[in-house]
């Protein structure tokens, strides 16, 4: 049963991407004249693959639970996807494009903790949730996810327990260069159940460089690397909660499961590559430090509505090296969004996975073009624009 | 062992680099708006409020563009093509150079309360003179 709510997700999921095919709208105004069917939506849609992992080091702290599990290690792979289903474009007094988009999201997240002292563990995290981003066509985004998710252990029977992330996020941009966001989030990625608020500011345009801070999130400097690549120096929190088998009898109470609760601090060097046809490749490498890992009882934390009570923590972790690799396909038609700068706000705040921390690299915000290698092109590339009279 | 994995993946998606690149029409397009952008010199007030509608205007111009072509791929040689064939294409033809100075006209009432006038002579003028620039990059000039 436990194991099938899993799977009724995924397949949940895989319907939705299915029926997520008709991308056309006649057209979002209906005052226009012109009968030519323009795509419905601003937004692709977009599935990732997402590997990450550090190597194993041995756990120095000395007590029952740490001699057992003797090192820690930690690999994942994630599938997930997010589309957009509804657009709604507002009429406005002045003159800007206000609209509302509404996108379905989810991941399936495999995960394999080594503790090279234990059993090995297979922990998996469903998700199906929905975003709403509202931008008023000027300064303003509105953003707001939520997330419910299901966690389990595979390799054992274990206790099935919803959980939910969200966040509620308002961006305002000066100017061009210069945005500013408040809101407030329900995260896991600190490695336990945290309502912090969102707090973030950019400098500089999402086009070409910028430096950013968005707590509890990330800081990033993000620069362009040529027309195809971007390299972004980061420091970032990556963890989550889990659900894990007590069949190796790490907690000595009744409980059949505890909850997992790990977290690290990523600081590294990220490449995104935009390959062909909407696929973008990214790597990223560093150093995780701060690693830390807590071990908690459901049955004493049932009533808990705060930060959960540990029979088992360790914050003192050796540090490691890691490595995120990601491949992202972003397909369907969507509206043209050239220079349109509310709407690469609103693409980078839906850019994020809130519940893992990974990034689709906002491979839809368009590559400014300053390559005078306009020799390049083909005569069928532009065949659209030339007339005869041009031939003058 | 699950480092390993990882740097196989990679491996073979870096090898799939050989492939990456724009489209030459996105390219184009991301060339027209860098070109426009840089003629036509808007207010950041007036650029918010223009671009979304140039964008609109240019996804209303594609999509008849392209509709063109589905109807018409069929006869991408001549030999294949009877009268009443012909006769159609070039109705056809006809009716989209009409759908695309109409779909000006109608955008140009909506650049108009957005952008002076005058900056829309300097957008069309920037659109003629990108055109140029292609051909004359082309001819190899």
């Amino acid at each position: 049963m436990r194991q099938v709510v899993s799977v009724f997700f995924l397949k949940l999921s895989l319907l939705i991407l299915a029926g997520s095919g008709n991308t056309y709208a006649q057209s979002a105004d209906s005052s226009n004249k012109s009968q030519a069917k323009i795509p419905k939506h601003y937004f692709k849609s977009n599935v990732f693959l997402d590997g990450y992992g550090f190597g194993s080091r041995k756990i120095r702290q000395t007590d029952a639970v740490s001699e057992r599990l003797k090192e820690y290690g930690w690999s994942q792979s994630m599938l997930g996807f997010y589309f957009p289903f509804k657009t709604i474009d507002f009429k406005s007094k002045n003159e800007y494009k206000k609209n509302l988009h509404l996108l379905f999201s989810g991941s399936f997240l495999n995960a394999k903790p080594v503790f090279s002292g234990i059993a090995q563990h297979q922990l998996i995290r469903s998700s199906l949730g929905v975003r709403a981003v509202y931008s008023d066509g000027n300064k303003v985004v509105l953003y707001y996810d939520v997330h419910p998710f299901v966690a389990q252990d595979v390799s054992s029977k274990t206790t099935t327990v919803f959980r939910w992330s969200s966040s509620i996020i308002y961006s305002y941009s000066f100017n061009e260069t210069f945005t500013m966001r408040m809101g407030v989030t329900r995260t896991f990625l600190w490695g336990d159940r945290y309502h912090l608020p969102y707090v973030g500011l950019r400098i500089g345009r999402l086009d070409r460089n910028y430096f950013s801070i968005q707590f509890p999130r990330n800081i990033t400097y993000s620069f362009k690397m040529g027309q195809k690549c971007r390299g972004t120096i980061f420091m970032a929190p990556r963890g989550s909660v889990f659900t894990m088998a007590n069949n190796d009898s790490i907690y000595a109470g009744i409980d059949q499961s505890f909850i997992f609760g790990r977290s690290e601090f990523n600081s590294g060097f990220r490449l995104d590559v935009r390959l062909k046809k909407g696929f973008l490749l990214y790597l990223a490498n560093g150093f995780v430090t701060r690693k830390e890992i807590r071990f908690s009882s459901y049955q004493n934390n049932q009533n808990n509505l705060k930060i959960l009570t540990p029979f088992y923590s360790n914050p003192n972790l050796a540090g490691s090296i890691f490595i995120n690799v990601g491949l992202n396909y972003q397909f369907g038609k969507a509206r043209k969004i050239y220079n349109n700068k509310n709407i690469y706000e609103a693409i980078d705040l839906n850019s994020h996975d809130g519940l893992d921390g990974s990034s689709n690299g906002n491979a839809q915000i368009p590559v400014e073009e300053i390559s005078e290698k306009k020799h390049l092109l083909q005569v069928q590339d532009i065949s659209d624009l030339i007339e005869l009279q041009d031939l003058d | 062992m699950n480092r390993n994995k990882y740097i196989l993946i990679l491996i073979l998606l870096l090898t799939s680099l050989g492939v990456f690149s724009q489209s030459g029409k996105d390219k184009v397009e991301s060339l027209l708006i860098g070109f426009i952008t840089k003629q036509v010199n808007l207010s950041p007030d007036e650029a918010q409020k223009f671009w979304p509608l140039y964008n609109e205007y240019l996804d209303k111009l594609s999509s008849s563009r392209r509709e063109f072509k589905k109807q018409f791929s069929k006869f991408e040689s001549e030999e294949n093509l009877s009268e009443k064939d012909a006769e159609a294409y070039i109705t056809a033809e006809i009716n989209l150079k009409q759908r695309e100075s109409e779909l000006f006209k109608e955008y140009y009432e909506k650049f108009k309360k957005v952008i002076p006038s005058k900056k829309v002579v300097r957008l069309r003028k920037a659109e003629d003179d990108f055109k140029r620039e292609l051909l004359k990059q082309l001819k190899g000039g």
